[in-house]
């Protein structure tokens, strides 16, 4: 029988149970002291077509015709961050979902800005609690739309520095 | 910040999948509004065809957004606007509002357009009281939150509409400080909630306040929320959630019961058998429908007579679906330079120097606002306040922030004038920050002038 521990000392096993062979190597480690990171290639054609124009995901997060990714990231607490997704292919839309979400909050950590420019940005996620976001990356028609090769990266943010201010 | 785009919907089609529209669809932008408030902005619609085309159904998903008209007509070679009203919820930072609709094109194919606002809250603090853990057995403190603003004049709370039945609400006599306590009678585990409050402004009627704490008695999970990650569907979803006699003590548990998730659970012994330990076993069933999945365990304690509530989180998806990882190792070895170097990048420090010159200085005669800002990447935009004397009281000056230009951590400098300031008068400005998700902070002290 298949045996879940759920504390959070054990959650590395949690993961390795439930995921496919790909996601198991990454249950140990989060993303370190992000700085900036990536961009990561990907293609979401024909991935994840079941989904299709519905909104499956808390948040409303639609799915398009033609090819959905979802990327499973694990961040450390207090770090500061987003994430941009760049395709010449289609008008990327993306949403970044937490797994601990609280009961008052819907699940989505933050609207895309969607430049419409072939680039997406999520709201900056501060001070966040730490642990398993997914981000999933689509088109922005969602009913009817087109699919392709995106670049990913991740930025790490600072807290924001004043550097002078004057009255003249 | 959200720039108006042409979504071509020319779209590629996989073979049996829905029709596509012709047109071409604009998201839009109704820009910064009050939580509470209402917006309004135009959805632009390109038809590039030869034959004019009917849009219909119109309608907004959330049932508070509503469309300016019932239908539209696009003549072939032109533009159309669709006005759509938005209704803000609580909801801090962007926002999507989806509206749906059909044209009478082959197949009358349904499309999905946008709008977005971003929601500002007039309360100066992030609405928030964040009580952390709360361990029932010690004297428990009271937290508080300043409803106080600098938007308005004379802002205050009118009265408490609400507030969770386990925590004790006040509200001062004056209406400017939230006080909230843990009930001695409170449920145990993870709770997030609302206060709302009525305020006297007219721009935003209401500020709901979101209150969160993990209260703890004797027994205790080991986490809250648990948190299951990935669940596959048609497999089997098993956890073991340990609960914990903080003092040792043996304890009972008369009834575990699933809310918003479809499974079974049962109590049993740790394995090795200890006092003050059980295991809860959950198993996710087969009918928990997809996606998102966020419900709770609740469990009733015979030694404590309480519930305790345990918050379950996770994303369950069929057996086919396809997650992607980001790989730590992989992600440290394409790392740019860390973003915490105290080095300066020599290109930066020139393009910022280059940006800063370049600008034009606002027109006018009334004091010129320049600041610098660094990191600013998390920053939607900057709030000007004025006031006659350094301790207030102050007052918003500009209905609609200066918008963050920062494309990367570089410092960036922004300028603004006051053109509403009398000659010969002194004032008080100082700057504050909205961030991308929407909450705002001072960002420096008051600093005078004598207007020219």
């Amino acid at each position: 029988m298949k045996k879940n521990f759920a504390p959070s000392v054990l959650i590395a096993a949690v993961c390795c149970v439930f995921a496919v062979p790909s996601f198991a190597a990454t249950c140990n480690s989060t993303l370190g002291p992000i700085t900036a990171a990536g961009p990561f290639s990907g293609s979401d054609c024909g991935n994840n077509l079941n989904y299709s124009g519905s909104a499956a995901l808390c948040g409303g997060v639609s799915f398009s015709t033609t090819g959905t990714d979802v990327w499973q990231v694990s961040v450390g607490a207090a770090q500061n961050f987003t994430f941009s997704v760049t395709s010449a292919a289609f008008t990327p839309d993306i949403a970044l979902l937490s797994g601990s979400c609280a009961d008052n909050a819907t699940c989505v950590n933050g609207t895309d800005y969607s430049t419409g420019t072939g680039t997406a940005t999520s709201a900056a996620v501060t001070g966040n609690p730490g642990g398993t976001y997914f981000l999933v990356v689509t088109d922005s028609t969602a009913t009817g739309a087109q699919c392709g090769a995106y670049n990913l990266t991740i930025a790490g943010t600072l807290p924001v520095k004043l550097q002078d201010f004057s009255v003249q | 910040m959200f720039a108006s785009a042409i979504l071509a919907a020319t779209f590629f089609f996989a073979s049996g999948q829905a029709p596509s529209s012709s047109l071409a669809f604009d998201t839009c932008d109704a820009g910064e509004a009050y939580v509470f408030s209402a917006a309004e902005c135009e959805i632009g619609i390109e038809n590039p065809g030869d034959k004019s085309v009917r849009i219909y159904d119109i309608v907004g998903e959330n049932t508070d957004d509503r469309p300016g008209a019932k239908e539209l007509v696009v003549a072939p070679h032109s533009r159309a606007y669709l006005k759509v009203h938005i209704k803000l919820d609580h909801s801090i930072g962007p926002k999507k509002h989806f509206f749906k609709l059909r044209t009478d094109e082959s197949g009358r194919p349904e499309v999905r357009v946008t709008a977005y606002n971003f929601g500002l809250s007039m309360v100066d603090a992030k609405p928030e009281i964040e009580f952390g853990v709360v361990d029932m057995t010690q004297p428990r403190a009271e937290r508080s939150l300043e409803i106080e603003s600098h938007d308005v004049a004379d802002f205050r709370a009118v009265r408490i509409i609400s507030a969770p039945a386990w925590l004790d609400a006040h509200l001062s006599g004056d209406g400017r400080m939230l006080t909230a306590r843990i009930r001695d009678d409170a449920p145990l585990g993870l709770y997030a909630d609302f206060i709302k409050l009525e305020l006297n402004a007219r721009a935003q009627p209401a500020a709901w306040i979101s209150v969160a704490a993990d209260i703890h008695g004797d027994v205790v999970p080991q986490s809250n929320p648990i948190v299951m990650g990935l669940l596959r569907a048609n497999s089997k979803n098993e956890f073991l959630i340990p609960l914990t006699s903080r003092s040792g003590k043996p304890f009972t548990v008369e009834r575990v019961t699933l809310d918003s998730v479809e499974g079974d659970v049962k109590v049993g012994n740790c394995i090795p058998d200890k006092v003050g330990c059980k295991w809860v076993t959950l198993v996710v069933s087969n009918k928990q429908q997809l996606g998102t999945l966020k419900g709770n365990l609740f469990v009733d304690l015979g030694n404590e007579h309480k519930k305790l509530k345990i918050a379950l989180r996770g994303l369950l998806v069929d057996k086919d679906f396809k997650v992607k990882t980001l790989d730590p190792n992989e992600a440290m070895q394409n790392s740019g330079k860390s973003l915490a170097s105290s080095s300066v990048d020599v290109s930066k420090a020139i393009k910022s120097a280059v940006d800063a010159a370049a600008e034009a200085t606002p027109p006018g005669h009334g004091p010129l606002l320049k600041w610098t800002v660094a990191n600013g990447l998390i920053i939607h935009g900057f709030q000007i306040f004025r006031s006659a004397s350094e301790n207030g009281p102050f007052v918003l000056l500009n209905q609609t922030s200066v918008h963050s230009k920062a494309t990367d951590e570089a410092a960036a400098t922004y300028q603004w004038r006051d053109d509403s300031a009398e000659a010969g008068k002194e004032y008080w400005y100082y700057i504050g920050i909205v961030y991308g998700d929407g909450h705002k902070q001072r960002l420096t002290s008051p600093q005078k002038v004598i207007a020219k």
